[in-house]
């Protein structure tokens, strides 16, 4: 096939993604080779359309979320900052290497308005520089009303105390389980199917009747590889490493050498015929796709209007992804028509059963903080790119991890828990703010009245649980009808509040 | 905890199979020693084999014209696409002599090409001279696995035991990243056991402490009940521990009966409730305690030796030695003169891999774990463990502790692995087994759309192969190649599969004498990154991909399964054709346009080092339409389309018609490679 073809059939998918927002797709466009056709059938788009994201940053192996956010209200005991200390078994210190709590001077104030005590945050969370560029950092973000914590939010079947813990009610399966945690907070509920296909993240996108956009490309985009958050019911995500597409060595069609072009075409060719057999068809529409929008978003990332000027932070594989998040939504935005998105980025591991604090390393950022500082960096150099194109409102970023970890320490590091604390950031949210319920710090709290519950370890219950947080996010980004919502979060109304209220 | 009284019929019928084998002639198979406390405790049946043409008989049922070998090269090709990791002339040639029927037997009785023995001696002559950190030896595992894949005679029961690690997963990311020994070690229980009982399988994947590790049996702890106040005859209370469930969930989700009662055609029984439910598995995860490496004595390896330090106790004092319980086998640590830090190897004492022992003190024995009662029997329900289709496992005859007297201590060990073959053997017996095992197997062998008649021949030769034997593996996978639905040269259109990425890699590799270089490697050493799998490499328990796949679109909305699908994208599609690119032209310069000549690839500096010898190559017709025809065989078993072929003959009689032999023929077999039809097996 020839250029010229490829240039029909780019046309060819932009007159779909018109007709699709017109209504009127299986009247125009009987044949829908490289579309899923469900798509056609359904008319609904979000109200107040424009453009919206959602960039999901999933921090791998369980995050010690107790250690990201953290009292800071005195040092005077029985303050929530001298539990905190004692229930981590003090501070960190040379002389104290089993102590995971930082010490007080340490930790980065923050004035959240809605909470009656100071909170602070790791120091990594500071302002920095990359290149000649200065970024904020998330303490400055919190503060200037940009970014929000949700406070010991976790994976729940229902809300349930410590004393119905024990007596057997119902709790998510495997608890304290990487793989099997990590799953139920894409899916966005504990109570999952057997065979769960879908993450929250593809669900919303398919309730909004997202369909690809005008060049093939999914509204569902990861920078790291395989993720069920963006799997949907006729939503495939599009996998784009950090560093570009995926375009097909050695067939170049611009190439002379080594008969590249001919054996280009001939590929082409073959990728076009008709084939009956319905898993060969697949294999050559998924192929035919992956070449086409590899090519045409390797045309659009190679132009200075799909690259930023902001300077992010190297050796930062986070930093990478995410500046190619902010080129991917300025392409989208700007180039394709995009009115809703959904991204996905990971980092870590931070499964720290040892290695908390670096002995005679500064704690910003050694041991937990060097991963915090990556992340703060990362996030941060973000913000300024969704600055430079104009999107900061637009998007909203959010945290989320495995669990937190126990408060006390094994000697090195925390083991498995249950509740943490995630971050939302975007100019979209209430932020300065905490929501949810920061616990009391307690071990083996067991406090009906204020909802604090602990295990012996700290491993706190949580109180805000994962179907709410994805419910506020969803709605945000346009569900508004009710059945729509039980449709992508089936367990929500087991909880109280639909909507958390961090998003203005 | 009170079950319902309601009977399911599916228990009704595992019931009455139970009750049938007490009247048969019977012979226990490592069962437990026949304390009557453990009801439910089943047997297996075994008479000698029958002949193959009792096999055929039975899956005949009707069809008979299907003919005993195939007639020419592709179908031959086609059987051996199925069968083992890609089709040679070599194989194709003897198959077409000797029959299908007469190659899987000697394929079934070919002696099985192990891992663990020789990566051992690898690892353990290698941290002699130049130790290296445990990462380094993942890769010599995956070595020894492509090179088996590759080369060895034991076709079938690779590729057995290939699929079984997909049912039955365990996988080296987490737990095991640094005992490539051990994860080995699993791919041999599954070697082992790849024509064997299904039963015994499922035991020795239970009693590993590979599976251990990765599902968390190892060291599970059970509920202590203790009389906190001290007061004889106090209350008894328990701890806040529970066992982890963990593998109690799996072995039946995934290992052998699934979450939805079935007949024995794979359709799902309506209106049934589930299997099991949460109840069943916290009292079956009751059962899953009390494992811990077993001690054994200390290993040498030319000049290392590695202890085992378990206290020095001995024989059955060892099983309730805490030392023991809690020992760690040792590993090969070179300290790094000069610094605090230490080379981590991956030589461990064999212990890591052994099956693990049961050590009654901390099995959940039904008993409280409190002398001031004398270990007493729990107060009801906590004294019985209910687990599947109402088998109950009762308390301990005899309290089992830390200083259980030495007449007491056979039947406490005995208790232990007692509850936990109970659990093995009711599982294995389970009606939903032969359905739900006998489908996915079909699917990694040749469709992934079986009709539920396929599935009912070959789950009835799982229930009985013949003579009377539940469970035979062997007879299993025999009755999935030779079923007519197999078998037949005119499939639906529905019949195929997209082939595994590992298994393109490897028809490629095996239809063209791939060679590794002079030290015997491959070099593959991340597929995950390109193919998004690799043995015994999962991301989860849950498999590359899951049986119920469903591709959207067409396929779905067909409301048929596609698991390879599930890991083929933008990313691994394009990724994968690059990658079969590089091993295919690996040595092959195309710098020049009228000549490819060929160098010794070197293996480190980014050169791969496995490589498709010129000899294999230049043996290739050289008119392009019998080169074409040979490669057709090779790799499409016969079925290129003709306007694939005729498009590929315009381009190598056209623009490359002045190129040489070399050039257009692994050309053209990359072409092919990433074409859609290849993408397929039919």
């Amino acid at each position: 096939m020839s250029k010229s073809t490829q240039q029909d059939r780019r046309e060819f998918l932009q007159k779909l993604s018109h007709s699709f927002a017109a209504g009127s797709m299986a009247a125009l466009l009987p044949q829908l080779a490289l579309m899923p056709k469900a798509f056609a059938q359904t008319t609904r788009s979000p109200a107040g359309s424009g453009y919206k994201a959602l960039v999901c940053i999933y921090l791998t192996g369980a995050n010690d979320s107790f250690n990201w956010l953290m009292p800071r209200d005195s040092e005077s005991i029985g303050s929530h900052y001298d539990r905190y200390r004692s229930a981590r078994g003090g501070v960190y210190s040379g002389t104290n290497t089993a102590g995971l709590a930082h010490a007080f001077a340490d930790i980065l104030p923050i004035n959240p308005s809605n909470q009656a005590s100071a909170f602070g945050l790791h120091p990594a969370c500071t302002d920095f520089t990359a290149g000649a560029q200065s970024h904020s950092g998330i303490q400055t973000l919190f503060n200037t009303g940009k970014a929000a914590f949700v406070c010991n939010a976790g994976t729940l079947l229902a809300p349930i105390s410590k004393t119905q813990y024990d007596g057997g009610a119902p709790r998510p399966a495997q608890l304290f389980s990487h793989n099997d945690q990590a799953m139920q907070w894409q899916i966005g509920t504990s109570k999952i199917d057997p065979v769960s296909r879908f993450g929250w993240g593809g669900r919303v996108l398919r309730s909004l009747n997202r369909p690809p956009l005008s060049n093939g490309l999914s509204p569902a985009v990861s920078v790291a590889g395989a993720t069920r958050y963006l799997l949907g019911d006729q939503i495939t995500p599009y996998k784009i490493a950090s560093n570009g597409v995926n375009t097909i060595n050695n067939y170049a069609a611009a190439s002379n050498n080594n008969f590249q072009a001919q054996r280009r075409a001939l590929l082409n060719d073959l990728l076009d015929d008709s084939y009956v057999q319905p898993f060969s068809k697949e294999y050559a529409t998924l192929m035919q796709r992956s070449l086409l929008v590899g090519d045409d978003l390797a045309v659009r990332l190679a132009a200075a209007t799909g690259n930023v000027s902001t300077v992010f932070p190297t050796g930062n594989s986070l930093a990478d992804q995410l500046k190619m998040v902010a080129r991917m939504i300025k392409i989208g935005k700007n180039e394709l028509s995009a009115q809703r998105q959904v991204f996905f980025v990971n980092y870590g591991s931070f499964d720290l059963h040892d290695g908390m604090f670096a002995a005679g390393q500064p704690v910003a950022s050694s041991g937990h903080g060097g991963f915090l500082t990556a992340l703060n960096q990362a996030v941060g150099a973000f913000w300024s790119a969704l600055n430079e194109i104009g999107a900061q409102d637009e998007v909203t970023s959010f945290t989320m991890s495995d669990f937190g970890r126990t408060l006390t320490g094994n000697g090195n590091g925390s083991d498995h828990a249950w509740g943490g604390n995630l971050m939302v950031l975007g100019g979209a949210v209430a932020g300065n703010k905490l929501y949810g319920t920061y616990p009391r710090m307690v071990l083996n709290s067991n406090d009906d009245a204020a909802k604090d519950w602990s295990f012996s370890r700290g491993q706190y219950i949580p109180t805000t649980a994962v179907d709410q947080v994805a419910a506020t996010l969803a709605k945000w980004m346009g569900i508004t009808d009710t059945s729509a919502m039980n449709a992508i979060l089936p367990n929500l109304d087991a909880f109280t509040a639909r909507d958390l209220g961090f998003m203005v | 905890m009170m079950r319902s009284s309601s009977i399911k019929p599916v228990c009704l019928s595992l019931a009455m199979l139970l009750a049938s084998n007490a009247q048969a002639q019977q012979v226990l198979a490592d069962a437990p020693s026949g304390d009557p406390a453990l009801a439910g405790a089943v047997l297996e049946q075994r008479i000698p084999a029958v002949p193959n043409d009792i096999i055929f008989g039975l899956l005949a049922g009707g069809f008979d014209d299907r003919p005993a070998a195939p007639a020419n090269d592709a179908e031959a090709a086609r059987f051996l696409t199925q069968a083992t990791f890609g089709p040679t002339m070599t194989e194709i040639n003897e198959l077409k002599s000797i029959g299908y029927a007469v190659w899987i037997d000697r394929q079934l009785s070919l002696d099985a090409t192990l891992q663990r023995p020789e990566l051992e001696r690898q690892v353990a002559e290698d941290v002699a001279v130049n130790p290296r950190g445990a990462g380094v030896y993942a890769g010599f595992r995956q070595e020894r696995w492509f090179a088996t894949a590759a080369k060895s005679s034991d076709q079938l029961r690779q590729r057995m035991a290939f699929a079984l690690s997909q049912v039955l997963v365990m996988s080296d990311v987490g737990a095991l990243d640094n005992q490539p020994i051990a994860v080995s070690e699993y791919n041999d229980i599954l070697l082992r056991n790849a024509f064997g009982s299904y039963r015994t399988l499922l035991a020795d994947v239970t009693y590993s402490p590979m599976m251990g590790r990765y599902l968390t049996t190892f060291r599970n702890t059970k509920t202590d009940w203790t009389i906190p106040s001290g007061v004889a005859n106090g209350p008894l209370l328990p701890g806040l521990v529970a066992p982890d469930e963990n593998y109690a969930r799996e072995i039946m989700q995934l290992f052998s009966i699934g979450l939805v009662e079935r007949n024995r055609n794979f359709t799902p029984i309506p209106q049934a409730p589930p299997t099991y439910t949460q109840d069943i598995i916290s009292q079956t995860a009751k059962a899953f305690t009390g494992l811990s490496f077993s001690c054994g004595p200390d290993a040498v390896f030319g000049a290392i030796t590695l202890t085992h330090p378990c206290g020095g106790c001995v024989g059955t004092a060892c099983n309730f030695s805490a030392t023991a319980y809690f020992s760690a086998p040792r590993r090969y640590i070179v300290p790094i003169p000069g610094s605090p830090q230490s080379i981590l190897t991956a030589l461990y004492h064999p212990d890591t891999y052994r099956p693990m022992a049961c050590y009654p003190r901390y099995a959940d024995t039904g008993r409280s774990q409190e002398p001031l009662n004398n270990y007493a029997v729990l107060p009801a329900p906590f004294d019985k463990k209910v687990i599947i289709a109402g088998v109950t496992i009762n308390a301990s005859p005899v309290g089992c502790y830390t200083n259980t007297p030495a007449a007491d201590r056979a039947a406490c060990i005995n208790y232990c692995t007692s509850q936990i073959d109970t659990v093995v053997n009711t599982l294995s017996l389970h009606p939903n087994v032969a359905p739900f095992l006998s489908r996915q197997l079909i699917q990694r062998f040749t469709t992934s759309n079986p009709s539920s008649d396929y599935i009912d021949r070959v789950a009835a030769i799982f229930e009985n192969d013949g003579s009377n034997v539940r469970g035979n593996l062997g007879a299993v996978v025999k009755a999935i190649l030779l079923d007519p639905e197999a078998r037949s040269a005119t499939p639906a259109l529905e019949f195929g599969k997209l082939r595994e990425p590992l298994l393109r890699l490897t028809a490629i590799w095996r239809a063209f004498e791939v060679s590794p270089t002079s030290t015997g490697t491959y070099g593959v050493v991340f597929p995950e990154r390109i193919f998004a799998q690799r043995p015994l490499g999962a991301q989860s328990v849950f498999n590359f991909y899951e049986p119920d796949f469903q591709q959207a679109g067409e396929i779905a909305n067909a409301g048929l399964f596609s698991p390879e699908f599930q890991i083929l994208d933008e990313s691994t599609a394009i990724a994968a054709a690059d990658e079969l690119y590089i091993r295919i032209f690996n040595g092959y310069s195309t710098a020049a346009a009228a000549s490819t000549p060929f160098t010794m690839p070197v293996m480190g500096a980014g050169g791969f080092s496995s490589y498709l010898p010129p000899v294999a190559i230049d043996a290739l017709p050289t008119n392009n339409a019998e080169l074409l025809e040979a490669l057709n065989v090779r790799m499409l078993a016969g079925q290129m389309s003709p306007a694939m072929k005729s498009k590929v003959l315009a381009l190598m009689n056209g623009a490359m018609a002045a190129t040489d032999h070399r050039r257009r023929a692994l050309s053209m077999i990359h072409l092919i490679a990433i074409s859609p039809e290849f993408a397929i097996q039919r």
